[in-house]
């Protein structure tokens, strides 16, 4: 089991790659570098949040350790910023689901815990919590990921412990111990890792497999300088992070926006009532903040919500890794796939997230 | 001697700060590693980073002192950051009848010219709220913190590049010995010449030093650190205790970093060491002890370093006896971090003065018990 290839360059493509890499395998990368990856529209937030249930939960927590190991390992951690996570609710509503999750959270011993607005003063004045906030929450080790460095830099480095990296090369097809090129090229390898994003679910439905996918949107824009945030703020109306430059990275995850263009035109109407007018009320002296660069957030999720990591039934040596929640887990499943495809192990903490539970909802509907 | 040139064996935080001495006083150095930067499972990639000047050997005083007194301004020097900060170190006890030696230590150590002090009561935990209840005192040294060892590292090696020193990213294969004198270093086959070899190469010495008729009075270890997942700022010390394997520290990210020499297996024909459940639940369950805040949490990631722990406690810093031109500055055990500027410093004095510094004499690898 020494050749490997590996379908797809995002952050989940090229941290498999640099981890098969450095467990001994020779690694082809594929990717046909035409199209925007997730990882480069993802609000990049590493963290195991709202992720339910328990098993999911521990897969993310195991993604941040895995994090912190890969920060460890490069002897460096420019990519990463853990700058905690700041939560409110506005109503009675989201006020007793903010109080339920830390509560749940504090449970299974993850940092959470309850701020009163002082607090939140010491740890971020830039914000201000609108009226009507009851509850806030601070989580202290999440932060964000710059996602597209990170995966260029795992992709060096995997290149230069002698992976072969083609960028402009698409898989066309996935069959046993092969891949087609769009050119009709075949390749050949003991094994293929499937790390297609969002086209995973078109990509081994040509190895016969069905895998659903439920992608959904999020409006994303990069802001002109705008003050200064200390930490990150996750809200029904807008989460809002840093983005390096001065610049502010705003997400609302209830857009209206529709497509599979990564980058449309957004009317500057949509753009003020999506992100700058809800961050105008958050936000201390963001007046005259403007959008410089939006992009439509397509994410890559099976149908169910959750990971598909593993062998691709009836097809010998093809394996899938497809997820939410991408930039937190990549670090973790590149050690578990190394794990399992190179040494042959199972990695327990993937037990429910296997590509066979869909082989069976589909033949008992 | 300046116009001799010398080879230092070993890119870690000593072997480069050897270099950069050396190199800074105009002398023709290479450095040769195979790796880039610290990286597993080397002592300075492995590294808790901590800064701690107190609760050393008395041989090692000079140097503690004299690297102290150049940490703070360090990143300066080097033109690179090497992450430190200065938020103290705290020696903490619990027990009443430990009290009396703990005040005992730090008057010694005052007079050593530590900069150390008693702590109690509210100033205590002034100093560090995060604290459990248990611990009643302190040595306290305000000037102590944390840096980043991987980043001190490369901050040694690059300003050793830029004065001047050549970084030879190969492996050394032996050194390269003609009768009793060292004569460089074999790599690839072919010997790299230099007047005076410089044996700094961490876990990787024993067995340089073993191929060249050496034996150096140094046994491997491996050393497990844990690192919690990130929190608020709650500790801004650095912390060790007495009668507790541990050491402990804030990061600047929030994660809590925890060691204290708790061993990981090691596999001595590949080189490499694993942590171990028993060390990890062990280590974690003594800092949960000195930080309450930490019981309910589980380690986010644990590795470990492979290290040479010295027969008695103190490294190996100076010339090998009976074998002309070959200095060692091995055996760290564990706490060569702080002191490694003042290491390369001595270092490069002895080599350039051919004398030995007042701050290595009782460091001498031929001291008894040491290198025959």
């Amino acid at each position: 089991m020494n050749d490997v290839i590996v379908v797809g360059a995002g952050i989940v493509g090229s941290a498999i790659a640099y981890r098969l890499t450095r467990a001994g395998a020779r690694v082809t990368v594929f990717d046909a570098g035409d199209r925007t990856p997730t990882t480069a529209t993802s609000f990049a937030w590493t963290n195991a949040n709202a992720k339910l249930p328990l098993a999911y939960h521990s897969l993310n927590v195991a993604g941040m350790g895995e994090h912190l190991a890969l920060e460890m390992e490069l002897g460096e951690s420019r990519w990463h910023h853990h700058v905690g996570n700041v939560e409110w609710a506005i109503g009675e509503d989201e006020h007793q689901r903010l109080l339920d999750k830390v509560a749940r959270l504090q449970g299974w011993a993850y940092p959470a815990e309850l701020i009163d607005r002082a607090t939140l003063r010491a740890i971020d004045p830039a914000l201000i919590p609108p009226e009507g906030v009851e509850a806030i929450a601070f989580y202290p080790s999440e932060g964000y990921v710059d996602a597209v460095p990170l995966a260029a830099l795992l992709l060096e480095r995997a290149r230069a412990a002698g992976a072969t990296v083609h960028i402009g090369k698409s898989v066309a097809a996935l069959g046993p111990r092969a891949v087609s090129l769009s050119d009709g090229t075949p390749h050949q390898a003991d094994a293929v890792v499937c790390a297609a994003g969002r086209w995973t679910g078109a990509l081994v439905a040509t190895a016969g497999f069905a895998i659903p996918m439920a992608p959904t949107r999020s409006c994303l824009g990069v802001t002109t300088p705008a003050p200064h945030l200390r930490t990150m703020l996750l809200s029904t109306a807008i989460n809002l992070r840093p983005e390096g430059d001065e610049r502010l990275l705003l997400q609302n995850t209830t857009t209206d926006l529709q497509g599979d263009d990564p980058t449309p035109t957004i009317s500057t109407e949509k753009l003020d009532q999506h992100l700058l007018s809800p961050a105008r009320k958050v936000v201390r002296d963001f007046d005259g903040v403007k959008i410089e660069n939006a992009k439509l957030g397509i994410r890559a999720i099976p149908a169910d919500g959750h990971p598909v990591v593993g062998p691709v039934p009836d097809c010998d040596g093809l394996y899938v890794v497809c997820s939410h929640s991408g930039v937190t887990l990549a670090p973790f499943f590149a050690r578990a796939v190394a794990r399992e495809i190179l040494e042959g192990e199972t990695e327990r903490r993937l037990a429910p997230f296997r590509p066979e539970r869909f082989c069976a909802t589909t033949t008992s509907s | 001697m300046r116009d001799n040139n010398v080879v230092v064996i070993g890119a870690g935080v000593i072997g480069s700060s050897i270099a950069y001495h050396l190199a800074r006083e105009g002398v023709r150095v290479t450095l040769f590693d195979d790796a880039d930067a610290p990286s597993s499972p080397s002592a300075s990639w492995a590294s808790a980073g901590g800064v701690r000047s107190q609760r050393r050997d008395s041989r090692e005083w000079a140097l503690t002192v004299a690297a102290a007194a150049r940490w703070h301004s360090l990143s300066d020097e080097l033109q690179a950051s090497t992450g430190f900060r200065s938020g103290g170190h705290l020696h903490v006890v619990e027990r009443e009848e430990d009290v009396d030696e703990l005040r005992a230590r730090v008057e010694r150590e005052r007079e050593a010219g530590i900069r150390v002090e008693y702590v109690e009561h509210s100033e205590l935990r002034q100093l560090a709220a995060a604290l459990a209840p248990s611990v009643i005192a302190a040595a306290y040294t305000p000037g102590d913190g944390q840096a980043d060892p991987r980043a001190t590292t490369s901050a040694f090696s690059s300003a050793a590049v830029r004065a001047g020193a050549t970084f030879n990213r190969t492996y050394v294969d032996a050194i390269a010995l003609h009768e009793r004198r060292a004569a460089g270093v074999v790599v690839n086959g072919t010997t790299h010449a230099a007047a005076t070899t410089v044996l700094a190469a961490g876990s990787w010495s024993l067995r340089l030093a073993h191929a060249a008729g050496l034996n150096l009075p140094i046994s491997l270890r491996a050393y497990q650190m844990l690192l919690s997942m990130p929190q608020r700022p709650s500790l801004a010390p650095t912390v060790t205790a007495t009668n507790r394997a541990l050491s402990l520290k804030q990061l600047q990210t929030g994660a809590f970093m925890i060691g204290g020499g708790w061993p990981g297996e090691i596999d001595e024909q590949s080189h490499t060491c694993r942590t171990t459940q028993e060390s990890i639940d062990g280590n974690w369950s003594v800092a949960a002890a000195i930080v309450p805040a930490l019981a309910p949490m589980r380690p986010a990631t644990s590795w470990c370093g492979l290290e040479g722990d010295s027969f008695d406690g103190v490294p190996l810093i100076g010339p090998v006896p009976h074998v002309q031109g070959l200095y060692v500055a091995v055996g760290f055990t564990g706490h060569g971090f702080q002191i490694a500027p003042a290491v390369g410093e001595a270092v490069a004095q002895a080599i350039l003065t051919n004398c030995e510094p007042a701050s290595l004499r009782e460091l001498n690898p031929a001291r008894e018990g040491g290198i025959a």
